[in-house]
């Protein structure tokens, strides 16, 4: 991966916002995620170069925590919440739905798509949730799949999948809404 | 330094004990044993196995007036903590109350060696730890006969050799995190880590981030998850005889252990000396038992082999011409160093030494590379540091007025005596190794090597260490004090047998103050007054345990 | 009594017009209250926030300001703050909308307990699928730093504190305050031991630190305005103030609701606010709450002593909506996120759910939480699929047992409490499915597969 100088800055400023270096580590991480789509070797050893962190510390970090990966993921990673409540909305049936319809199965990597099971999405009230890469849908029910496959694909192709956020913005996209029942 | 005790009740019974230990120290220091896997002594803390739960509590007071609660017959009344608490995180107070042995303990520690047995391979029948594994061992006291366990096993990366010395095998690993901390605590950078999450979590390393102290890991391992590579299924541990060592690798004199069998040695491991290496020990310092080179298998007189009583004769023939120079070193023992200083000042003898130095890692490795040369102060033979050469010996050489040289396992061929010079002397050699200066001597007497006699060492500390034969000598081979007194007797005309090892102590004793004591050293060691020689340009830098804040 | 929200906390969310900018924040009167605080007196502070006697918001329900008063000010090291946003418990989702809608809520409450226990630096480390949240902040953050509200010389005093935001790697023991501090410090989230490292007095960088949740900060600025002890006369004695309940799972109108503690009961809520069961549908057991709390039957009864002494009987849903109410009838409200499950539910696919959960989120450190998690997740998805045993059911119970209370952290009584309830109260559910199993041969996974949970 090339580290560009850009980054290098980008990095700097995250680092003088702490009082030592290696708390900067979960930010330099997000970064280095969100620039590249997961950690190479070279990713590893910048981070740890950057940090006076150890590589396999940072190694330990990356596998530690389920955003960062050390595989690369699909452009359209969707993160589908199993646990209880989005489960009693139906999100288990709904993530087979979307397995079925998006040929990827369940924790895998297939084309341009990442399909996943996560834990709890913090919008229990509003089940079932998926999380496309940053923006949250709500209320996405098992019968919707397909039409919620189009809609994230429509999202994807006018590259609004990961909004600079407005002020006001709903915590997430209510996917029962009239904008996207259409 | 005096010691501040505390008064605690281990299971009923009212016992002092040291004040600051933990109460896992302080059960064991009276004799209650609470098993543990994460902890160790010279480690930071983890609490992670949480094998070593028990239960305590405190006498109660009253919270408005602050006075102790008391039972109607005067006792005080004990608030235990309602949950367990891990003995190694927990310092003593005075009248805490410890149960370490309860239905509730008990269930604590079976529950936790059953999670611990989950996801184990168990395969101790091929687990080179077998034998010394504490999960081991554990089992058999604590474990259940069967298993309530049907799921299938976590499956993770196994023999994962590592800078050629250690194999990983992470199914066997029970994540205490010693090797992790032992890393960056005593190596002071990170080797080890955990990588995955819950129960998916591996012990890992990233590159190659090697270190001389890497095998320390195998050692305080406490199950079979890292281990040594050279030991590898080599034989198991309870067939191997244990002798107590100390490593010849440098004037560090670090505590070793000798595992040998039938006459075969199989691994060297730290022995701890807390006031020396603790538990550690450098990896190259177990490998001194590799035999590596040749070695001498019989005497010789111009390379023709002979007997080596017959060898000595010629030698004290040549020696009765003058103009003899011995030459020790600092591998020899302090009873060899004395008989030699005899032997010395019997001949007139000048004694010519070479100082061998390396870099100094600031830890278990000291850049005097020999592990007795304060011994060679002490006994007398030198009365200044040696230099790295024996240009001054050449010299006399050269000049003639050395005739004979009496070469204590050192290789003249490499401290500037070339072919020639080293024929114009008549060399005695005395020592195991083969090399240029055995093959050009005139006269070639093997020894009983390191591992195969017992003796003395002073360190860089000055303290007085002994360590024992591991493994017999092959047959012809004489000790090095056996062959001095032979000489010394031929010399003298004098008339007394062959000393005993104990004799030469019990002399030493006698004519050299500062060793007063040394034939009833303990293992540990003692320490001697080496003040005298505070001048001496000793090469060592503060390292470990050797006048530097502990790491 | 018709049931009444109290919004006190969530005052701006989802009002009309409303907007997380800060002219709506000033505009409504906000950063006054800071304005005040940081000319009073830091102690007299303190000494109000334990007047009121409020409960942290968190789940562990720890007054705030003992968590204050607890702090090592003797050291002489840096005070910091933190400021727990990795909102992670399942059925909680309480502090999404603070941090979404009304940061500049979150940003006062913090500066406000910064001022008061004097901190160096404020942090808020924020859960990572809360992206745009953290976003949110980050604007908010500078909006109020130029505004003089964050950074040097807040409100043109002498006090100087910025904040800095960091966020998480979706973990949930890093919601646990040891286990934030360790991925703060920028590590694995490994939860610490304690003693010693109490976050009081070995915090973040082994100086004091004090972490509070989102919504218990924001309660700060209300305290300082109205006093501790007009707080502490809001609700039910024992736990003042409102909470926001996050209602999830089989009702009619899930939502997020602000309740005075002990204004109404559980059924009043579960009926008035959020319309009752699904049509044609009963209830059959809640998680009061976040997922680790000991589930209720519906038809559960417990006898309570009432302020008098005497012996009631009481329902479910006669449950007053407050701490102590919930701790007498052997459960707690945790982080106030309740699942609600109806007849249609299966509880060994709901427990297997969780577990599957916890068993996830296990951090590793400690032995029985990292192979107990996996191992009772194990089971409960055997049974699930059909290859339940009998034994399994009792298997349970004793695993858990064997995990509650033996680990580092309250994780070991996450995994344990819902095992304990709800195998304890459910019991001929599972044996009836695992006989049913047995019976039709093997596998026999529920034909419906709408109700899969796992």
């Amino acid at each position: 991966m090339e580290i560009t100088q850009e980054l290098e800055k980008k990095c700097d400023e995250i680092i003088a916002q702490y009082p030592k270096k290696k708390s900067a580590a979960m930010m330099t991480m997000h970064l280095i995620q969100e620039e590249f789509g997961y950690f190479d070797d070279s990713a590893i050893q910048f981070v740890a170069r950057k940090l006076e962190m150890s590589p396999i510390e940072v190694y330990g970090m990356l596998s530690f925590y389920p955003m960062f990966s050390d595989k690369p993921r699909g452009r359209i990673h969707i993160k589908v919440c199993r646990t209880l409540s989005c489960a009693m909305a139906g999100s288990v049936k709904l993530a087979h739905e979307l397995e079925r319809k998006l040929r990827c199965p369940i924790g895998k990597t297939s084309g341009i798509y990442t399909l996943e099971f996560v834990e709890c999405l913090g919008n229990c009230v509003e089940g079932p949730n998926v999380q496309v890469n940053d923006k949250l849908f709500s209320k996405v029910a098992p019968e919707d799949a397909d039409k919620f496959v189009e809609t994230i694909t429509k999202l994807d192709g006018e590259g609004k999948l990961a909004p600079a956020p407005e002020f006001g913005e709903p915590s997430g996209e209510k996917f029962d809404s009239p904008e996207y029942k259409g | 330094m005096e010691k501040n005790f505390v008064n605690v009740n281990i299971d009923g019974t009212e016992y002092k004990v040291e004040a600051g230990l933990n109460v896992l120290e302080a059960c064991r220091s009276v004799g209650v044993e609470i098993p543990f896997f994460c902890y160790h002594p010279n480690l930071k803390v983890a609490g992670s196995c949480r094998m070593c739960l028990v239960v305590t509590g405190m006498p109660a007071r009253d919270r408005a007036t602050g006075k102790p609660v008391l039972n109607p017959d005067g006792s005080p009344v004990i608030a235990f903590s309602p949950k367990p608490t891990i003995s190694c995180g927990t310092k003593v107070a005075e009248g805490m109350h410890v149960i370490t042995d309860s239905a509730l303990v008990r269930s604590c520690r079976e529950g936790v060696l059953e999670f611990l047995l989950l996801n184990h391979p168990l395969d101790c029948p091929i687990c080179d730890k077998a034998g010394e594994c504490k999960l081991q061992e554990y089992a058999h006291t604590f474990g259940k006969a069967d298993s309530r366990y049907v799921e299938a096993k976590n499956v993770k990366p196994k023999k994962v050799e590592f800078a050629g010395k250690i194999f990983i095998d992470a199914e066997r690993c029970i994540l205490c995190s010693r090797c992790i901390r032992f890393a960056k605590e005593v190596v002071g950078r990170d080797i080890f880590g955990f990588i995955k999450r819950g129960s998916k979590t591996e012990i890992a390393v990233y590159s190659d981030t090697d270190t001389n102290y890497l095998i320390n890991a195998a050692d305080i391992c406490p199950v079979g998850a890292i281990t040594e590579k050279a030991f590898r299924f080599k034989m198991r541990t309870w067939f191997l005889k244990v002798t107590k060592g100390i490593s010849s690798e440098s004037s560090a004199g670090v505590n070793t252990r000798v595992w040998s069998r039938n006459g075969v040695i199989y691994r060297i491991t730290p022995r701890e000396n807390p006031e020396v290496n603790g538990p550690w020990m450098s990896d190259t310092g177990r490998y001194e038992y590799v035999e590596s080179g040749e070695k001498i298998a019989c005497a010789q007189i111009d390379s023709s082999p002979c007997d080596s009583s017959y060898a000595a004769d010629r030698c004290v023939e040549i020696m009765k011409l003058g103009g003899v120079a011995v030459v020790a070193n600092g591998s020899q023992t302090l009873e060899e160093m004395f008989m030699l200083k005899k032997l010395s000042d019997a001949c007139a003898a000048k004694v010519y030494m070479a100082s061998h130095t390396g870099s100094d890692d600031g830890f278990l490795v000291s850049a005097d590379r020999k592990p007795n040369t304060r011994g060679a102060f002490v006994t007398g033979l030198i009365s200044e540091y040696p230099k790295a050469d024996l240009s001054d010996l050449l010299g006399e050489v050269n000049s003639g007025a050395v005739k004979t040289i009496i070469c204590f396992g050192e290789d003249l061929a490499k401290l500037g005596f070339d072919s020639a010079a080293l024929k114009k002397a008549n060399v005695v050699y005395v020592g195991r190794e083969a090399c240029e200066t055995s093959r050009e001597a005139k006269i070639c007497v093997p020894v009983s090597g390191v591992f195969e006699k017992s003796g003395m060492w002073i360190n860089r500390q000055f303290r007085l260490q002994k360590f024992e034969a591991a493994v017999s000598a092959p047959s012809g081979m004489m000790f090095e004090s056996e062959f001095i007194s032979l000489i010394l007797r031929s010399l003298t005309g004098g008339s007394f047998q062959t000393p005993s090892i104990g004799e030469i102590r019990a002399r030493m004793e006698a004519e050299i103050p500062c060793l007063a004591g040394c034939s009833k050293v303990g293992d540990g060691g003692m320490p001697i007054d080496g003040s005298k020689y505070s001048g001496e340009p000793f090469p060592e830098k503060p390292a470990f345990m050797f006048g530097k804040e502990e790491k | 009594m018709a049931v009444e929200q109290n919004r006190i906390i969530y005052e701006h969310i989802g009002l009309e017009g409303w907007n997380a900018s800060i002219s709506k924040y000033v505009g409504s009167g906000g950063y006054e209250i800071l304005r005040r605080t940081v000319s009073r007196d830091r102690a007299e502070l303190c000494s109000e926030m334990e007047k009121s006697k409020l409960r942290g918001r968190g789940g562990a329900g720890f007054p705030i300001g003992m968590k204050w008063k607890f702090l090592d000010r003797k050291s002489g090291k840096p005070i910091y703050l933190i400021c727990n946003a990795d909102e992670s418990e399942p059925g909680t989702c309480k502090d999404r909308m603070i941090i979404y809608q009304d940061p500049h809520k979150l940003i006062e409450g913090i500066m406000c307990a910064a001022y008061a226990i004097d901190a160096k630096q404020a942090f808020i480390y924020i859960r990572g699928e809360y992206i745009n949240g953290y976003r949110i902040l980050q604007k908010a953050i500078s909006e109020a730093r130029a505004s003089g509200f964050v950074g040097s010389n807040i409100c043109g005093g002498s006090y100087s504190c910025d904040i800095t935001v960091c966020r998480g790697g979706g973990c949930y023991v890093c919601g646990e305050e040891t286990g934030l501090i360790s991925s703060l410090a920028g590590g694995r989230g490994y939860p610490k031991i304690k003693p010693p490292y109490f976050p009081a007095v070995l915090g973040l960088y082994d100086c004091p630190t004090v972490v509070n949740n989102v919504e218990s900060l924001c309660w700060v600025p209300v305290v300082f305005d109205k006093g501790g002890e007009a707080v502490s006369k809001i609700g039910s004695p024992m736990d003042p103030g409102t909470h926001v309940w996050g209602v999830s799972g089989l009702v009619q109108r899930p939502g997020r609701y602000e309740i005075t503690t002990g204004s109404c009961t559980l059924g009043e809520m579960l009926y008035d606010l959020c319309g009752g069961p699904l049509p044609g549908r009963r209830f059959k057991a809640i998680i009061p709450g976040g997922s680790s709390m000991k589930i209720l039957r519906w038809d559960e009864k417990f006898s309570i002593k009432d302020a008098d002494g005497n012996i009631v009987e009481r329902r479910v849903e006669d449950i007053p909506l407050d701490a102590q109410s919930f701790m007498a009838c052997g459960t707690a409200i945790g982080s106030c996120g309740m699942i609600v499950m109806d007849n249609t539910v299966d509880m060994v696919e709901a427990l297997a759910n969780l577990n599957a959960f916890y068993a996830h989120e296990s951090c590793g450190q400690c032995t029985p939480c990292r192979e107990g998690s996996l191992w009772i997740s194990r089971i409960t998805r055997r049974i699930c699929d059909g290859w339940g045993r009998e034994e399994d059911v009792e298997l349970l119970t004793s695993i858990a047992d064997n995990i509650c209370g033996r680990t580092i952290c309250a994780h070991g009584e996450s995994v344990a409490w819902p095992v304990q309830s709800n195998v304890g109260k459910f019991k001929e559910e599972y044996y009836e499915k695992i006989q049913r199993q047995k019976s039709q041969g093997g596998m026999a996974r529920l034909d419906n597969n709408a109700y899969r949970l796992i």
